[in-house]
This record gives structure tokens, C-alpha cells and sequence, in this order.
């Protein structure tokens, strides 16, 4: 077995043993069939919310409109509680030094750690997306969707849209989940590690609500955590797609980089 | 000292260009775009409303769209609340005047309603999941690409 699948291994065990994973992944799997469960138990509908009005219309507009929900804070959290503690914890419980005197260099320690986090992290999405579409086609029903340009899709249309939309949510995910390595290696604080992404993703989220300059909310994380609705319309546009991936990108390898950098050349004998 | 100067000069300099570049751009909300989106979906609404009732989807003939910002008292642009005026033709040939509200977020998409609440709530059985749903006619969501060339922010 190479030295990153043994980190990888290792580490994924490490989560999957963590009470805290275990909790949020149940909780992303029950929360989306307490939500349809008291939005059918109203009279109201959250109109204000893309895809509000037509949660009682179709099963499809569930895990729409848990999306839109999804994107402004809970998807960047669920980024920092998986990601804002691989590195600190091991500084804290001081064990980094156990870990980098086998035989595995540290490389292999940070990708191994990094690739672990990042499946769970997309499991996390995988799991809250599954369960809303399940929600919303079991409560409500598998009737067409109507899109924001005014046309009916098919179920099978439909649920292809939806994963599409959740699909794109993944890469700003992973991002938020790099900045909280970074920070978590920066600091050697699992509080900061986890705190710091969750207020930046705030910052960014509330930026991308003022009206202010349009040129800095389409480089923000929450500009691409939204960029779905323009796959949802039709005729459908991806360039706001598009350029947001990059954005993405971007964030996530330079904060993956100055993450790298620094684990590679922290003095751990010295503390 | 002229080396300092010169570094100071360059910094300014690409300041002042990011400031420009920053606030010289076109606005992702515009009076074009808002037009145009409201129309096309308006007129797909239109349609689909007639389609879930049974009847041919007739899409109707929109003649004249006027949006304005209520929020920008300068120029049509930016989220917030903007009102629009809507004339078409229906499928029976009647005219139609409708005035129409629109809740535009930061984000390019809205929230349309007709000012009119008999048929903002009114309600429709839908023949295909035989539920009574909110007639897309009267109310509906939509968005816009802020990156397409409609421009035009003009409040004339």
C-alpha cells in the first residue's frame, strides 16, 4: 500500500470514529424531511425563497430550495467541522510528532489528510442532496418542475437539474474546506480552524446580499455557491457558472498551497 | 528617494485602476435585462398556466414591457424593488394592462407578482398532479444572465 492510501485509510477511519462527523452526517439526513415535514404542516409557503412557492407542487422543489438555504451558511460549515480541526487536533493531542516518524513523509501525511477530508466533505453534500430529493419525491410527489424560465420539465429532466445544481455547490465547498486547513494549520487552533471559514463564508454571504460593486461579490465563494440558477432557467446560461468554477479554483489551490507550504516546513521537534 | 516615489506612484496608480475597473462595470441588475426576462417568462408562465388547465399553452403577445427600480431613484439598476408594466394580447384577443411588482436580489433572480392580489393567489387545479397550485400567470419566480449585453440602465 503506498504511504498516501495508508494516510488516507487511516485518516478516513479517524472520521468516520468521530462522534461530532457521525452527528453532522445524521443530521444532514433527518433535516431535509423535517423541513418538507413542517413546510406540509402550514398554510404558508415560503414564498420569498427560490423555489418556495412550489414545495407543495412537486418533490423537486425541495432540495432546490434547501439549496438556496444550503449555500448561504450551511455548506461552509460543514466544510469547517470536518476540515478546521485534521491538522490542529494533531498539534493539540500532540501526536504529529508519532505521526511524522513512521514511514510515511510528509507529503504523504498532507494529501492523505487533505483526500480524506474532502471525500467525507463531498459525501456530507452527496448525503443532504439525496435526502432533500427523497424528501421533497416520497412527501409531495414526482410531478414536473417548473424552471425560472417558465417551462415544465419532466421528472427525469428534473432530478437531472437537481444534481446538476448540487454539483455545482461541490468545488466552493471543497474551498471553504482548503481555507480551513489553511487556517487550521496556520493557527494550530481547532476552534480557529473551524471558526474563521464559517465567518469568512458570513462575510462573503453578506457582501454577495448589499448592493454594492457587482465586480467583488463575482469574486466571492457565495457567487459560485448560487451560480446553479442559471442552469435552472431556460433558455439555461452557464457563464456566471463558469467563471465561478475558476473562481473556486483559484481559492482552493492557493489556499491549498499556503497550507502545504507551511505544514512542510513546520519545525514539529521544536513544538 | 526618487525610487520611492516612483514605487508609490505605481501603487497609486493601480489603485486608482481597481477602483475604476471596480466601480466602472456594468450592474448585474439593468432595466434591460429586468425587461426582457420579464417578458420571456412572463409569456412562458402565461402558457404553462393555460397548459395545467387543460387548454392549448397559448403563449400571449406581449406588446410593450416598462420596468423601474423603486430602490435607484438615479438610474434603473440594482437590487430591490422594481415595478413593471406589462401590455399583451391574450389568446381570445383581449388587452391586457398589467402592472407586475418584482423583488430583485443581488444575485440576479426574482421573486414577479401582479399587483392585482385577486390574481396574484389565485389558484388553479393542475389537470396533470390534480393539485390546486398558485396560477403561475399571476405569480412567479425568475433570473437573468448579468453577464448578457442588455445594458441599458436609462430611466427614460
Amino acid at each position: 500500500m503506498s504511504p498516501f492510501a495508508a494516510v488516507y485509510r487511516v485518516e478516513t477511519r479517524k472520521l468516520l470514529a468521530q462522534t461530532r462527523v457521525r452527528a453532522l452526517l445524521l443530521f444532514l439526513l433527518v433535516v431535509p424531511w423535517i423541513y418538507i415535514g413542517l413546510i406540509l404542516h402550514q398554510d404558508r409557503l415560503p414564498l420569498e425563497t427560490l423555489y418556495g412557492r412550489y414545495l407543495k407542487d412537486t418533490g423537486f422543489a425541495t432540495p432546490l430550495a434547501i439549496l438556496v438555504y444550503a449555500s448561504q451558511w450551511v455548506l461552509p460549515l460543514i466544510a469547517a467541522l470536518l476540515a478546521g480541526d485534521v491538522f490542529s487536533s494533531e498539534d493539540q493531542l500532540g501526536t504529529l510528532k508519532t505521526i511524522l516518524t513512521r514511514s510515511v513523509g510528509r507529503t504523504a501525511v498532507f494529501w492523505g489528510k487533505l483526500a480524506a477530508v474532502f471525500s467525507f466533505t463531498v459525501l456530507a453534500i452527496v448525503i443532504v442532496a439525496v435526502s432533500a430529493t427523497l424528501a421533497g419525491v416520497i412527501t409531495v410527489g414526482n410531478d414536473p418542475l417548473v424552471d425560472v424560465g417558465g417551462h415544465l420539465r419532466s421528472a427525469s429532466s428534473a432530478a437531472g437539474l437537481v444534481a446538476i445544481s448540487w454539483a455545482t455547490v461541490v468545488l466552493p465547498t471543497l474551498a471553504f474546506g482548503a481555507i480551513a486547513m489553511m487556517v487550521s494549520i496556520l493557527t494550530r487552533s481547532s476552534v480557529l480552524g473551524v471558526i474563521v471559514p464559517v465567518v469568512i463564508g458570513l462575510v462573503m454571504q453578506l457582501y454577495t446580499f448589499l448592493n454594492a460593486w457587482d465586480t467583488v461579490r463575482h469574486l466571492l465563494l457565495g457567487w459560485t455557491m448560487s451560480a446553479w440558477r442559471g442552469v435552472m432557467d431556460s433558455p439555461s446560461y452557464y457563464t456566471p457558472l463558469a467563471r465561478g468554477l475558476v473562481v473556486s479554483a483559484v481559492y482552493l489551490v492557493v489556499a491549498t498551497t499556503v497550507a502545504f507550504v507551511v505544514f512542510r516546513r513546520r519545525d514539529v521537534a521544536g513544538g | 528617494m526618487i525610487r520611492s516615489v516612483s514605487r508609490r506612484a505605481a501603487v497609486l496608480a493601480t489603485l486608482g485602476a481597481a477602483v475604476l475597473l471596480l466601480t466602472a462595470c456594468t450592474p448585474d441588475t439593468t432595466r434591460g435585462r429586468v425587461e426582457h426576462d420579464f417578458a420571456a417568462t412572463f409569456s412562458n408562465q402565461y402558457a404553462q398556466s393555460l397548459q395545467r388547465q387543460g387548454k392549448p399553452a397559448t403563449r400571449p403577445k406581449v406588446t410593450s414591457t416598462v420596468c423601474h427600480s423603486g430602490t435607484n431613484l438615479k438610474k434603473d439598476s440594482g437590487p430591490g424593488t422594481w415595478s413593471c408594466e406589462i401590455k399583451y394580447t391574450g389568446p381570445d384577443g383581449t388587452r391586457h394592462d398589467d402592472n407586475w411588482v418584482e423583488l430583485v436580489d443581488a444575485l440576479g433572480c426574482y421573486q414577479a407578482f401582479t399587483q392585482d392580489d385577486a390574481k396574484r393567489f389565485h389558484k388553479i387545479v393542475d389537470v396533470y398532479s390534480h393539485k390546486a397550485i398558485l396560477d403561475p400567470a399571476g405569480s412567479f419566480d425568475g433570473c437573468f444572465d448579468v453577464y448578457d449585453s442588455r445594458k441599458n440602465v436609462s430611466k427614460k
